[in-house]
Parts: C-alpha cells; sequence; structure tokens
C-alpha cells in the first residue's frame, strides 16, 4: 500500500490532508492556499479550470462554470430538492437517462460523478505537485446523512479520478476523529457539522482509541448555500422595488449577487451592518449603468435565516433521542463547516446544548484531517520525511479576494473569514502504529464454546481493555496537540452507523423495513421472497430508503431484479434475499435460490448512478488526459 | 503479507465455520444477564481484533470470514444493547433460533403489477384503466392510464398496460377501416 491522503470534498471548498513526519497536516496549493473552491469551469479555450482558477470565471463565464455541484450527485432530477434549486444555477442542468442530471458546459454533457471527478483530479495533481509523489490511494469524506446512491457516486467520481478509496467516511466521524485521535479519551461528544450544502449532527462516543457513533440525524439539503439564496433574494427583491427590473432575468448579474451575497453572509460573522454596491449591474432607460447599493445588517440577515438553524436545532433534539441520551450526559460539543461561522448558529447551538463549543479546530480543515488520519491508520503509511513539507502560504492578500473585492466595491475591509494559515498540523505519536495492531501470541479461549460444547458461556475470545490507565488527563483544555501514545493505541477504529433504515416494498404500498436506521456497519439481513403468479419467472424488489411505513414517503433507490426462475405455482419458490451495507455504507444485494442453494441472477438497478460501462468508459477517458 | 498470526487465523475459520450455530451470548463471550456496560466492553474488545479494519493484511478467505463475523458481531451487540429487541431474542432463543428476526421468519410477496405502484393515486388510476379495458371502453383505458403515468413514472407494470391499451386500440382502428 502506499500514502494515502484525506479528501473532504465539499459544496463550497475542498481540503485535502495527509500524514507526514508524525503530523496530520492540510496539502497546500502551489501558492499556499489551503482550501480549495469545489468550482470547475469549461474555458473557451477548452482547457478544464477547477478550483480558484475556475471560481475566479464564475462571475465572468456563469454558464460555463459549475459550483456546487455535491448538491445535485447522486439526486434524480424528478426529486423535490432539485426542482427545487435547479432553477438557482446558471448552468444548465437537464435530465439526462434515467432521470440522472445531466450539466451541460460548453457543448459537452456531463454526469454529476464525472464534475465531482473533474474536481478530484485537480486536486490529486495538486498533491503531486506539492508533494512530489503520485498519489493513488484516498479515503475520501461524505456527508453523514447521504444515502446509498450519493455515497456510491462518491466512490465512482474518485474512481474516475484514479484513486482507489480506501474508505467512504462520514464527515462528522473524521471530525471527531481529528478531535480525539490518541488523546485516550473517554467521553460522549457531539459534532454539529453545518456546511455548505449538508448539515449532520453525530453523536460519538469516544473509549480511548475506539471511537463508536451513537446515532446521526441530519438534512442533506440544508446548508450555507441556502443562506446565501435567502440574501439573493432579499437583493432581487429589493432591485427590483426600485428600478422596475428583475435582476434574474441576466445570469451574469446574478452570478455577482450570488457572489457579493455570499461575501455579505461571511462578513456579517464579523460585522453588525455590510454595505455592498454593485456597479453597472444592469442599464435603465437609454442604457444608463445602474449600480446597485445593498445594505443589510446582521439583525435582518439572522431574522431571514432564522428558520432554517431552528430546522437544524431539531434534527439535533432527533440525534439525541436516538441515541437514548440527553444533552447533560455529553462531554463536549465540535463545531465543523463553515457555516458553524455564523453568530446565531453559535449562539442557537450554545443555547441548546448549554455549553460552550470547543474552538480550537478549523472548521473548514478538521474533516480533512479526519480523513488523513484515517488514511494512516488503514494503510500504516506516511509521507516519509525527506519530501518537501508544503510551503508556508505567502501572507498578504490573495487573488482571489483581490478579484472579489473589484467587482463588488465593498466599503469595508474584510475582516477575514478565511481560515487562519497557522499549521495546525496535529502530533501523531513518535512509534508508528503497525496495520493491524499487534496480535497477542495466543488468543484466548482457542476454540468457540459450541465446539467445546462447554455448558457455560467462554470469557471474551480477546481481552483488549487491559490497561485502562489514562494518560491524559481528562480536561486538558485547548489541547488539540496529540500525546505520545503508544503503536497499539494510536490505531484507532471507527466504529459507525448507517444513517437510514432500508425497506422494501410490499403489497399495498407498505415499507417493510429490513435494516434500521442508525443499525451498526457493517450490517447484514435477509429476507424470503416467493413468486406472487404461478409460472413467475421473474421478480422485481423497489428499494427504499427511510423511516416510514408508506413507500412514497420514502426514498426509492432504486430496484433488484432476480430473473431466471424456474416456472412453478405461485408461492412455491423462495429466494433469499441478502441486504449488506458494507463499510463504505454502501449497499450490496445478493440472493440465493433456498431450493437449490444456488446464486440466483441478480440485477440491482440503482437510480441516480452511473452503470459500470459507463463508469469504465469514464474511467478510460480520464485516465487519458 | 507478513505479520499476521496463523493460530489467530485459524480461529477465525473455525468460528467462522459454526458462526450460524453461535448465538449472541456465546459470540460476545457475555453471560444471558450480563447488562449493558459489560455487553460493551466485550463487544470492544472483540471488535479490536475482528474489525476489517484491523486485519487489512489478512488473505482473501480469512478477510471474508472476518467481515462475516463482524457482520454478525455488530447484530449481536445491537439486538443485546435493545431491551425489547433482547426480550424477543431470548424468546427466540428457547426456540432455538440463534439470530433476531425481525418479525418472525416471514416470507413476503411482493407484488402483483399494480402492487409494484408506490403512489396511491397511480394505483388507482391503474386499476381503473385496467377496468375499462377489460369492459372494452378503450378511450377510457387510455386516459386512465396516462393520468397514471403522470402520477408515476419510470413503472413496468404501467408501462406494460400502455401498450396493451395502445395495441388494442390499433386493431380496432384497423377493424373500422
Amino acid at each position: 500500500m502506499g500514502i494515502a491522503v484525506g479528501i473532504d470534498l465539499g459544496t463550497t471548498n475542498s481540503c485535502v490532508a495527509v500524514v507526514q513526519a508524525q503530523r496530520a497536516r492540510v496539502v497546500e496549493d502551489a501558492t499556499g492556499k489551503r482550501i480549495q473552491p469545489s468550482v470547475i469551469s469549461f474555458h473557451p479555450g477548452g482547457a478544464t479550470l477547477a478550483g480558484l482558477k475556475a471560481k475566479e470565471r464564475l462571475v465572468i463565464d456563469p454558464k460555463n462554470t459549475i459550483y456546487s455541484f455535491k448538491r445535485l450527485l447522486g439526486r434524480k432530477i424528478s426529486s423535490e430538492e432539485m426542482q427545487h434549486i435547479t432553477g438557482e444555477f446558471p448552468y444548465s442542468v437537464s435530465e439526462g437517462p434515467d432521470g440522472i442530471p445531466v450539466i451541460q458546459a460548453r457543448g459537452q454533457e456531463l454526469s454529476l460523478p464525472e464534475v465531482s471527478a473533474i474536481m478530484l483530479k485537480y486536486l490529486r495533481e495538486m498533491c503531486t505537485e506539492t508533494l512530489g509523489v503520485d498519489i493513488d490511494e484516498v479515503v475520501i469524506t461524505v456527508p453523514a446523512n447521504f444515502n446509498d446512491v450519493q455515497r456510491s457516486s462518491t466512490k465512482v467520481a474518485a474512481r474516475i479520478a484514479g484513486f482507489n478509496v480506501l474508505r467512504i467516511l462520514n464527515e462528522p466521524t473524521a471530525a471527531a476523529l481529528a478531535y480525539g485521535f490518541g488523546g485516550k479519551l473517554t467521553e460522549k461528544i457531539a459534532v454539529y457539522d453545518f456546511g455548505g450544502g449538508t448539515f449532520d449532527i453525530t453523536i460519538i462516543e469516544l473509549m480511548d482509541d475506539i471511537f463508536e457513533v451513537l446515532s446521526t440525524a441530519g438534512e442533506t439539503f440544508l446548508g450555507g448555500d441556502d443562506f446565501d439564496e435567502k440574501i439573493v433574494e432579499e437583493m432581487r427583491r429589493q432591485f427590483l422595488f426600485m428600478h422596475r427590473y428583475d435582476l434574474g432575468e441576466d445570469p451574469v448579474a446574478m452570478q455577482r449577487v450570488r457572489t457579493v451575497a455570499e461575501r455579505i453572509k461571511c462578513q456579517l460573522s464579523n460585522l453588525d451592518e455590510v454595505e455592498a454596491t454593485l456597479r453597472e449591474i444592469a442599464y435603465g432607460p437609454g442604457g444608463v449603468a445602474i449600480d446597485f447599493s445593498f445594505k443589510i445588517t446582521r439583525a435582518k440577515f439572522e431574522s431571514m435565516i432564522e428558520a432554517l438553524v431552528d430546522k437544524s436545532i431539531a434534527t439535533c433534539q432527533e440525534s439525541l433521542k436516538l441515541a437514548r441520551l440527553d444533552v447533560s450526559s455529553l462531554d463536549n460539543l465540535i463545531l465543523v463547516g463553515g457555516s458553524t461561522r455564523i453568530p446565531l448558529v453559535r449562539r442557537k447551538v450554545k443555547e441548546f446544548f448549554n455549553r460552550e463549543p470547543r474552538t480550537e479546530i478549523n472548521p473548514d480543515e478538521v474533516v480533512a484531517i479526519g480523513a488523513a488520519i484515517h488514511a494512516f491508520s488503514l494503510t500504516g503509511e506516511e509521507l516519509p520525511e525527506d519530501l518537501p513539507v508544503p510551503v508556508e502560504p505567502k501572507s498578504g492578500m490573495d487573488s482571489a479576494q483581490k478579484i472579489q473585492k473589484t467587482i463588488m466595491g465593498l466599503p469595508t475591509p474584510l475582516k477575514s473569514d478565511e481560515p487562519s494559515h497557522e499549521d495546525q498540523g496535529l502530533d501523531l505519536p513518535d512509534v508508528l502504529p503497525q496495520a493491524p495492531p499487534a496480535i497477542p501470541k495466543k488468543p484466548t479461549p482457542p476454540a468457540p464454546p459450541v465446539i467445546a460444547m462447554e455448558p457455560d458461556p467462554p470469557a471474551p475470545p480477546i481481552d483488549l481493555v487491559a490497561g485502562e490507565d489514562r494518560i491524559l488527563p481528562k480536561d486538558e483544555k485547548g489541547s488539540f496537540s496529540i500525546p505520545m501514545v503508544n503503536a497499539a493505541a494510536a490505531s484507532t477504529l471507527l466504529l459507525d452507523v448507517t444513517p437510514r433504515g432500508l425497506g422494501v416494498a410490499t403489497a399495498g404500498g407498505y415499507c417493510d423495513q429490513i435494516i434500521e436506521r442508525n443499525a451498526a456497519i457493517p450490517v447484514e439481513q435477509s429476507r424470503l421472497f416467493s413468486t406472487s403468479t404461478d409460472n413467475q419467472i421473474e421478480v422485481a424488489i423497489n428499494i427504499f430508503q427511510g423511516e416510514s411505513r408508506r413507500v412514497e414517503q420514502n426514498t426509492l433507490l432504486g430496484q433488484v431484479q432476480l430473473s431466471g426462475i424456474r416456472p412453478a405455482q405461485r408461492g412455491e419458490v423462495k429466494i433469499k434475499v441478502v441486504f449488506e451495507i458494507d463499510t463504505d455504507g454502501i449497499l450490496g444485494v445478493s440472493a440465493v435460490n433456498e431450493e437449490t442453494g444456488a446464486a440466483q441472477d441478480t440485477r440491482i438497478q440503482l437510480l441516480g448512478g452511473l452503470n459500470e460501462d459507463q463508469v469504465n468508459a469514464l474511467v478510460s477517458k480520464y485516465s487519458k488526459s | 503479507m507478513s505479520g499476521r498470526d496463523p493460530e489467530f487465523d485459524a480461529y477465525v475459520l473455525k468460528i467462522h465455520e459454526v458462526l450460524d450455530r453461535l448465538d449472541y451470548y456465546r459470540l460476545l463471550g457475555v453471560d444471558r444477564s450480563a447488562k449493558i456496560p459489560e455487553i460493551k466492553k466485550a463487544f470492544f474488545s472483540i471488535a479490536g481484533k475482528f474489525h476489517p479494519d484491523r486485519n487489512r493484511n489478512a488473505d482473501e478467505t480469512v478477510s471474508l470470514a472476518i467481515y462475516n463475523i463482524f457482520k454478525r458481531i455488530n447484530e449481536a451487540y445491537r439486538v443485546l444493547c435493545d431491551y425489547e429487541k433482547r426480550v424477543l431474542y431470548d424468546e427466540g432463543l428457547e426456540g432455538g433460533s440463534t439470530r433476531f428476526e425481525h418479525e418472525g421468519r416471514r416470507t413476503m410477496i411482493p407484488k402483483t403489477a399494480e402492487e409494484t405502484l408506490t403512489s396511491r393515486e397511480a394505483r388507482q388510476f391503474y386499476r381503473q384503466a385496467l377496468e375499462a379495458l377489460k369492459n372494452g371502453n378503450l378511450m377510457q383505458a387510455d386516459l386512465h392510464i396516462k393520468v397514471a403515468s403522470k402520477r408515476e413514472g419510470d413503472n413496468k407494470a404501467i408501462e406494460e398496460l400502455m401498450e396493451k391499451i395502445n395495441t388494442a386500440m390499433a386493431e380496432k382502428k384497423k377493424k373500422k377501416k
């Protein structure tokens, strides 16, 4: 196994981290930027840009510049969420085969995994450039509440980008890992992860080096983008009122408004009032250029987004209920994601959890750091020390900020909301963990009880819980650096769960739950199915994600088709279908004919995904370029 | 790959062989009366050994065995830590069932064509279209199936019935001529 990196592929920004010289650190780009905008752009010259260079084209070439694509990934065009947002995008999103969204840009048609792959490939090339070695393996993070199709689409995207995916890791779990790694902590923590497109709340119990997810809940369609949109709506409304012209009619103007709205939102985290002027945003009678001055107070902004923030708090309540805990039984609260910088969000979260959040963690980088640590614990390989250490960022304003400033003409100097450029690397233990940890020479007891036919249940096969003395006192405040620990303890174990229940459609529009919500993964359950008509040779089973008893309230994931069934009377043939959710949180289905014990022909059709042939075509397309 | 204890691997394969005969208590190595903290402790100690992440260097057979064992360990842990499930499981165990089955070993019969429809309205219109076709009222059937299709696209049953109705209508036209 080679060096593996951790990638946080975010809705708005992406971040890459790697373990080097016993520290987990962010991989910077050539200019020292630690965070890369999740944007790709198709340049008229034929080049495909990604990251900052692509973001710079947002207002110049909005039709061919794709942002927030994570919100579209793995969704069906007909889904409620998609109906809600496709109109917001200046780029063209249309319906492709099987109802999946397809993006049209500069004469090309691209599926969402392909768009995501272009971004990942850019990050991969950035690693090669900065680290001086090719990186083939990756732990890639997703929102905890991503469903099966969204997860597999992410995995496919990474494959197209040439990565071997070691693990699809939940973002809050990654954050918890970065927080508690090697710290020998025994505590229950809440990870409140509010990003650009999604919201997750995860309750995790840390027991030394074991991280057990107790519950997770969230909204895959609630994030900073929705706050931006509130400001955009208000600006559009005001402009319409003042000038009788709807800015929505001009995509370039709208994109400028959107860019300004995002900056205003960020600045309102530090200022009580923000004013922005957009020069020549439209043309009045006789072609006179109209400037647009917009002023908004923090109080006004907070009143616009309060309902959305409250939604996240309600979800926190739900997750505590699922974990059968109350607020007082939690030991710590961690905030992740850019939206947690908003004062209203902090206030509400603090109020609900009745405690101060840990703030020493950089909410933009912690997920990537956690992913890098996990990659390291899976492979046991770090980047050698003699390779160039990521360069220190240059001080001063970078080009992105300059450009936005000139376009926006903002009156107040902006108090940087950019991540601090300090090195936030984690100390890793002196002694590197081996993968796997040393195995005791003689596992006891040597044989399982059934063989021995002992009347009494045996002791646990292997006892690893010996030596519980803690190295660090529990309340070492503010210490985000990790104490030295011995090799075995450094090999952390993540025990994660599946966010949603899995069920199949039964007669009358009901849904029969097969795997319940928040079940620890990997998990497997099976059901027996039989034919419903005489001489039926095919059975089709619709698979749903969700907890509702009624199928229409759940999300259709796809269909399993069993074929080649022996013609017989109805109900005679029985087929056992095994549903499994693997350590990536991805569904697998297999079927066995109960009569013969042979594997049954099974075909799974997942909606919103690409089939194997399409994926392979894309893999070879991108490996050439 | 190196670094593995052959004795442990042999042990894994042995457990895998008898996995279906092991009840959850034996699997986790706890007493029938064990309380949750005890179960948790046992689970963590076993997970430390049997989690697939801790056995990435195992050969294919052992990997698969470990994966299957760990899935069962997860299942055991989940059921034994849930009071209601545990009561049901204990009852089943008396009857010799080592695994927890949600609502018994139920055979489900999926669907007549109509039942594949998820929306109630689509089902209603599908039924009416079917009825109309039977009665030879093709116009009515055509109308109903179109509405059903609007309510729920991508459904094989609707597509099939639609085709049937279209064929019937085409035949009727031919006869008229």
